[in-house]
């Protein structure tokens, strides 16, 4: 077979051409760490990164939903935490004040010690978080939850409205409770009653200088309501604990599998790049050798 | 003795001249397209004599070409295949490489989109976080729009090259009929045709195969008639078409080759350009660039739509009813000059799930109207009327017909300006709707365990605002009878069937069903009951007035980012997006691997071809000294008879 000089010489140059895009794709591969430049490299591969950067993004998220749940819930176990802690003392009265040897004046100073725990319940029971938010008003969050009209009479005017976060693909989670939890549960002494009224009621026969003999179950019944709600704090704060460990468990199993679909595998891309270059190299030396050779040399 | 001289001039002038073709062929070692060239030697007719006959020197036959025309049309055929594949790579390489970028595609957008739906869902009445989402919206509108615009810069280049590439092809046409009308005039006479013209016009077919499909004909009289493409004529002897570049009468950005006859007549061959550059971007235009380009729109329209919605269904801080959140553009109908004045037709979104990324025709045949899929080329059926109360539909398009007359003619491209259009239309962060604007309850005197969940307004009918409706105050009774029975504000609010048709009376009450209760002049709204009622149990639909710290449509918001929305219900807007990425992705691998395939095929041809015509300079060389060997030889003949001459006549000389 003839070949003629341009050939050969095209054929040089091509092959060092060729060489030379190999290890410029390799050298930019090295340079950012990336197998896949461009889509076409892997279209399949490409779409499953697209997907799996969604998902790592949503559970990014997800975490974000979950701390901010955490938060509020956080704040809303201290609020009850605290409501707890003065129906705890104002029980201690009630059982000290039903003690028929109190007189008039310590019935008195009783009494206004529980008033001052009924507005710190008040306060409580309006709590308001970093943005302003009433966090016992359900939806209702700028209207103020609980309010007293001064004569016992007690009204709620949130709604029974929950904030729910997502925290999970299929999981979300209340992060407040509606301040109706301190209102109406059975009293008693018949018909229904509220947080707020069971210490007014207590305090205004006190003041009169009467026991309260109610007082004590009722303060008892709130106490179950209250700790109903602070179970079920406890078990989302609980189920987002939970949560949290899982979506941390898949977002590393994700990068992993996201790692192996997209980023190169350095040491056979620091061996292939060796190889073209070497490659480069030859194609190089055998061009200079093979373009030396003519016949023209000879004839002198 | 005269004959020994006339013998060795003979050989003399032969042997100059092959020295003469071989130094062309050194001078031409790196001319393209030269054929190397051979001097053909022959016998001079011997001289008769009694003896026998007597030779009398050699003849310059004729000087050949080493051609071989089936070897240059594979050449031809593989440069029309290699090129076509090489520029379309080059082209869907540009696209292929910006559109998974995460600094200019939209995924990245999109997702830092949704993630700010979500900040506004777990804390709604924050202006931060509602300021956040709505500046995330325009980044995200921003990137639609500046990839919207490199579409159309490259559409416009794209257009660009389609000229230069045509005015090239016309100079070469103009060029080949020139060398036909001088091979035409050479032909049959003393010499014939040069080589070289030859050589010239081989080239400048080779060169139109870069461009285009090229097959010859050789005529009777030497001239050659070119054909490009599926077979349109170019060069017929000495006369040629010219080929032009126009706009398509209904869309001016789309660009079509026509080819100019002779009577002036132009005809679209647009279609018939295959292989070359010129064809290569021609599919590249149509495969690529507008399939992406619409698929982008589709993107954006889809979700400008499926957000719409939504947000209009919720209610926002200052407890009205949520408006549109994105500007979307209306589907674009180009309508044909031709059409009759006063024709038109009104063409808006039906479904965004089932658009598509097509160009569609849309034609009135004087008695029906039919919808033609300009990709699959396959009718597409249209249900409907095509008037206001009952449209056309098709596709995710609805189309109503204002005005008509037969032979109307119109251009859809639902999709092609969706990301141009899609923008912020919300003004003021209060305006984002995060939340519903009913709220459920369940009276706290119930005995049962009976729950309404939160629910949700799936479809929105009214259009006047909260304020000047009746607000809702609807009381689900729970009665014997195992039923629920509705009562209450504002007047023929009742329970539906999953199909909006209203149920008569009361529902049975199944623990986890969901049910459906049509609210007038507001929509219609969807919640789920679960647990034990007690006979007397009552729950409530309540107007939502000062739920601020509602994200229930924040929410809902929020999870459209993997809901099914798009491609008939089997992709996310992501998703839509990840399949416009994959379809240019795996179209530019696949011109690649074609292009590495044809580009080994062309090499193997051009070895081929070269091996046959191509300059060896060693071979030349060697020649070279043949050559000057022979001539000395003969110079030495003219010596020798010279010497006998001389003997002869010192012998005779006195």
């Amino acid at each position: 077979m003839r070949i003629s000089t341009s050939q050969l010489y095209q054929q040089g140059v091509d092959a060092i051409l060729d060489r030379q895009r190999e290890l410029g794709e390799t050298e930019l591969q090295l340079a950012t760490g990336k197998r896949i430049l461009r889509p076409s490299d892997d279209p399949s591969a490409t779409v499953r990164v697209l997907d799996l950067k969604e998902s790592e993004q949503r559970l990014a998220q997800f975490q974000r939903n979950a701390d901010m749940a955490m938060a509020k819930l956080d704040q809303e176990e201290s609020a009850l935490l605290g409501v707890g802690n003065l129906l705890q003392r104002v029980r201690e009265l009630a059982v000290r004040a039903n003690n028929d040897t109190l007189g008039l004046e310590d019935r008195r100073a009783v009494a206004a010690e529980i008033r001052q725990h009924m507005e710190s319940f008040l306060q409580l029971a309006n709590s308001q978080d970093a943005n302003g938010e009433y966090i016992f008003a359900g939806f209702q969050s700028h209207t103020r939850p609980l309010t007293h009209d001064g004569v016992g009479g007690f009204s709620y005017a949130g709604d029974t409205g929950q904030r729910m976060l997502q925290i999970g693909d299929s999981r979300e989670v209340a992060i407040n409770d509606p301040g109706s939890i301190f209102m109406q549960f059975a009293a008693a002494g018949g018909g229904t009653t509220n947080v707020g009224e069971v210490m007014y009621n207590l305090a205004v026969n006190l003041e009169a200088g009467n026991g309260d003999a109610n007082a004590i179950t009722d303060i008892d019944t709130a106490f179950t309501s209250l700790f109903d709600t602070r179970a079920k704090i406890g078990a989302r704060m609980n189920a987002i604990e939970d949560q949290k460990a899982s979506n941390e468990a898949f977002a590393v199993a994700m990068a992993d599998v996201r790692s192996t679909l997209e980023d190169l595998d350095y040491a056979e891309a620091v061996s292939r790049f060796n190889q073209q270059l070497t490659a480069l190299q030859a194609a190089q030396q055998a061009f200079i050798r093979v373009q030396d050779l003519s016949l023209f040399n000879y004839l002198r | 003795m005269a004959s020994i001289i006339n013998t060795g001039i003979s050989a003399l002038n032969a042997f100059k001249r092959q020295m003469e073709t071989t130094g062309h062929n050194i001078a031409n070692v790196n001319t393209e397209g030269y054929s190397r060239q051979r001097v053909q030697l022959a016998a001079r007719a011997p001289e008769a004599t009694p003896q026998g006959h007597i030779g009398s020197g050699v003849d310059v036959a004729a000087v050949q070409r080493s051609y071989d025309g089936y070897l240059a049309t594979r050449v031809r055929d593989y440069t029309s295949s290699y090129e076509e594949f090489a520029i379309y790579e080059q082209r869907a390489n540009e696209i292929d490489n910006v559109i998974a970028d995460a600094s200019a595609g939209i995924d990245d957008m999109l997702q830092k989109f949704f993630a700010s739906v979500h900040d506004v869902a777990d804390d709604p009445t924050s202006i931060p976080a509602r300021s956040v989402m709505m500046n995330r919206a325009t980044q995200l509108s921003d990137r639609f729009q500046t990839l919207d615009g490199w579409f159309s810069n490259i559409r416009n280049q794209v257009g660009r090259d389609f000229e230069n590439r045509v005015n090239e092809m016309n100079s070469i046409a103009q060029s080949l009929a020139e060398i036909n009308k001088r091979i035409g005039t050479l032909n049959g006479t003393v010499g014939g045709i040069p080589n070289d013209m030859l050589d010239e016009r081989d080239r400048l077919i080779d060169e139109l195969s870069h461009y285009t499909s090229v097959s010859t004909l050789e005529q009777t009289d030497g001239s050659m008639n070119v054909f490009i493409g599926t077979g349109q004529a170019l060069v017929v002897g000495g006369n040629y078409n010219t080929l032009a570049v126009t706009n398509n009468p209904e869309a001016f950005d789309h660009k079509e080759i026509v080819i100019q006859q002779a009577g002036g007549m132009a005809v679209n061959v647009t279609a018939q350009m295959t292989g070359g550059s010129l064809g290569g971007l021609l599919r590249f235009r149509d495969e690529i660039l507008d399939t992406a380009h619409s698929a982008l729109g589709r993107v954006a329209a889809g979700l400008g739509l499926f957000f719409n919605a939504e947000h209009r269904t919720g209610m926002d801080l200052d407890g009205e009813l949520g408006g549109d959140f994105f500007s979307v553009a209306a589907p674009q109908v180009l309508s044909n000059p031709a059409n009759a004045a006063g024709s038109s037709v009104t063409v808006d979104y039906d479904d965004a799930a089932d658009l598509t990324a097509h160009d569609y025709q849309l034609s009135f045949d004087g008695a029906s109207w039919s919808l033609l899929d300009l990709e699959t080329g396959a009718a597409v059926a249209m249900s409907g009327a095509g008037t206001v109360a009952d449209p056309y539909v098709a596709d995710g398009v609805s189309i109503v017909i204002d005005a008509a007359a037969a032979g109307d003619t119109y251009r859809l491209r639902p999709t092609r300006t969706g990301a141009s259009g899609i923008g912020l239309l919300v003004s003021h962060e209060r305006d984002i709707a995060a939340a519903e604007v009913v709220r459920t309850g369940a009276d706290t005197a119930n005995g049962g365990t009976g729950a309404i969940g939160p629910g949700a307004m799936t479809t929105r009918t009214g259009s006047t605002t909260l304020a000047a409706q009746t607000p809702p105050s609807i009381t689900l009774e729970y009665q014997a009878g195992n039923q629920l029975a509705i009562t209450g504000a504002p007047a023929g609010a009742q329970f539906v069937d999953a199909n909006g048709a209203p149920i008569v009376g009361s529902v049975a009450f199944v623990s986890g069903e969901t049910y459906r209760v049509e609210i007038p002049n507001l929509g219609v709204f969807d919640f789920t009951m679960t647990g034990a009622p007690q006979v007397g149990d009552a729950f409530r639909l309540d107007d939502n007035a000062g739920g601020v710290g509602d994200n229930r449509n924040a929410r809902r918001l929020a999870d459209m980012q993997t809901a099914n929305l798009m491609l008939s219900g089997t992709a996310s807007i992501a998703g839509a997006y990840g399949a416009l990425v994959a379809d240019v992705g795996t179209r530019t691998q696949q011109a690649a691997n074609n292009a590495r395939v044809q580009e080994s095929l062309l090499t193997q041809a051009e070895a081929a071809k070269s091996e046959v015509s191509g300059v060896n300079l060693d071979e030349e060389a060697a020649d070279l000294v043949r050559f000057q060997q022979a001539y000395q030889a003969a110079a030495q003949v003219v010596s020798v008879a010279n010497s006998l001459f001389d003997s002869l006549l010192n012998a005779v000389r006195r």
